[in-house]
């Protein structure tokens, strides 16, 4: 019944985004190019230097690919989670917990962000070009992006619920998903032990890339069972923040017309 | 216009940026955001050259001398003000017509306001930058010229990011959306700036390219300076006559789009 009603959600999200075919296709083919125009970095780097700590080019792709189809996958069905903070310091929860449906996935999934289909598809391209793409890889691949999905969303929503307790905190959200997004594409084997301690907990850009990304590479089963622990974990922790929180929500007081 | 009445408009664009100055300098929590960030693509990229470094020794230029290369790179591109969303907003909104009642011309009025912005942007961000990069290195591979030239040509280039800016908002008259105008300008200031690594490590025919562009004149041309390689004078005179084309860019892109502007009601 839920997943009907999330799929209806859905659907309507994407016909309204549709709707403004040109600024549709401009957001998503410019979100592509933007993608593989930062990619170059890489790419002229590794015209010089063959192999950074064991990661040559196509390593550093998949790495890529793999963060911006996640991430891609989160703008599209959930494109108002980085608004979250500000619905809930302004009150704005208010006409969604009237509603006999989640509050949580009302409040981040009834928007979508057409670029987020150009960091799909350009995620997916340079997966394709990485030349790591086997029968064996290109079967795992859609859990891995569905894992690193799963991961930023669940990191990001639970970033925001600190709205909850400390108001308007966008400038360190805002800095803290940079950090994120920063440290998820990049090859881990570049930092030291202290950072894979901040990489597996504060800012799981591990759950987020490197372990999704290890499962494409190089499959092992408790690599993927780690990978698996981490989504769950970190799901957990967005859902059961969210709903602390919004034990303390208070209400925003003010009259309005929901669309 | 006379040359009084550029000291005129000159004066009162003044005036906007020292209130817009202002009000960026009570704005602390978006400064130590921008100052974290600075320091987090800092650090990063102080891993990365130190590993090549360590695989590659002998690479040309040193990591350090790259290292604070990138902080003047990001140092210009983080102080950029990133005025074209609030320029759309006011277009859309028909804001605009109630701005153009003013005693000064939209665009000066916006391009005084942002550089109010940049220039206490740049000095918060820049003695954050300084620290940095000298915490991460451990050295200062600029000498005494460079560093007397890095601030002015640097507030230079970044002014010049300013005035594209302004160009890219005015975009909006024809389009729904300048963002994606933005994106294109902003990773064209990536890849043919060499933000984030210099074109003396390119492949030929992309330096060839780059070198030619805006992007180069804005980012590479300053941070040659901590590469020793930079020639502060024509850096200098090149990012002069892209701050000449901008201005020429923003008057002719504006006065089109006012000509095309309909105001209804208010």
């Amino acid at each position: 019944m839920r997943h009907r009603w999330f799929g209806r959600l859905l659907a309507t999200n994407l016909a309204a985004s549709f709707a403004l075919r040109t600024a549709f296709w401009l957001q998503a083919a410019l979100m592509a190019l933007n993608n593989l125009m930062f990619f170059c970095f890489w790419w002229v780097l590794f015209t010089r230097f063959e192999e950074i700590r064991g990661w040559a080019v196509g390593d550093v792709a998949v790495l890529f690919g793999v963060a911006a189809a996640g991430y891609g996958a989160t703008a599209v069905l959930f494109g108002g989670m980085h608004d979250l903070a500000r619905q809930i310091d302004d009150g704005e929860l208010d006409p969604l917990l009237t509603q006999p449906k989640s509050v949580l996935l009302q409040a981040i999934a009834s928007r979508t962000r057409p670029d987020g289909w150009g960091d799909i598809v350009s995620g997916l391209v340079l997966v394709g070009i990485s030349g790591r793409v086997d029968a064996t890889t290109i079967v795992l691949l859609p859990l891995a992006i569905v894992l690193s999905a799963t991961v930023y969303a669940s990191a990001i929503v639970a970033l925001h619920c600190t709205a909850f307790w400390f108001g308007r905190t966008h400038a360190s959200i805002r800095t803290l998903s940079d950090m994120l997004l920063t440290f998820s594409v990049y090859p881990p084997h570049l930092f030291g032990g202290a950072m894979k301690v901040l990489f597996f907990t504060i800012v799981p850009a591990a759950f987020v890339s490197h372990l999704p990304v290890a499962i494409v590479r190089e499959f092992s089963w408790p690599t993927l069972g780690l990978a698996l622990l981490g989504a769950v974990a970190y799901g957990g922790i967005a859902l059961f923040a969210f709903h602390r929180g919004l034990r303390r929500y208070e209400s925003g007081n003010r009259f309005g017309v929901r669309g | 216009m006379t040359p009084r009445g550029i000291g005129n408009v000159v004066r009162k664009a003044a005036v906007l940026a020292r209130v817009a100055a202002r009000h960026r300098l009570s704005q602390r929590a978006a400064a130590i955001g921008r100052a974290v960030t600075y320091a987090i693509m800092l650090f990063v990229f102080s891993r990365l050259w130190s590993v090549i470094a360590a695989a590659y020794p002998g690479t040309s230029p040193p990591a350090d001398r790259v290292l604070w290369y990138i902080a003047i790179t990001e140092w210009i591109v983080l102080s950029m003000p990133q005025m074209h969303g609030d320029i759309q907003d006011e277009l859309r909104a028909g804001d605009l017509l109630y701005r153009l009642t003013r005693p000064i011309a939209y665009p000066w009025a916006r391009l005084g306001e942002g550089l109010g912005d940049l220039v206490v942007r740049m000095g918060l961000l820049g003695i954050a930058g300084f620290g940095f990069a000298y915490l991460l290195t451990g050295t200062v591979p600029l000498g005494a010229r460079e560093l007397a030239w890095v601030v002015p040509l640097g507030v230079l280039a970044a002014s010049v990011g300013v005035v594209f800016e302004l160009a890219i908002g005015f975009t909006s008259f024809w389009l729904h959306d300048c963002r994606p105008v933005y994106w294109i300008w902003q990773k064209g200031l990536f890849l043919l700036g060499g933000l984030l690594v210099p074109l003396s490590l390119y492949p030929e025919w992309l330096r060839a390219i780059a070198v030619w562009s805006p992007f180069a004149a804005i980012l590479h041309g300053c941070g040659t300076l901590a590469l020793g390689e930079g020639e502060p004078l024509l850096v200098g005179l090149r990012l002069l006559a892209w701050f000449a084309i901008g201005l020429g860019l923003v008057a002719l892109v504006f006065r089109r789009g006012l000509a095309q502007l309909d105001g209804g009601g208010g």
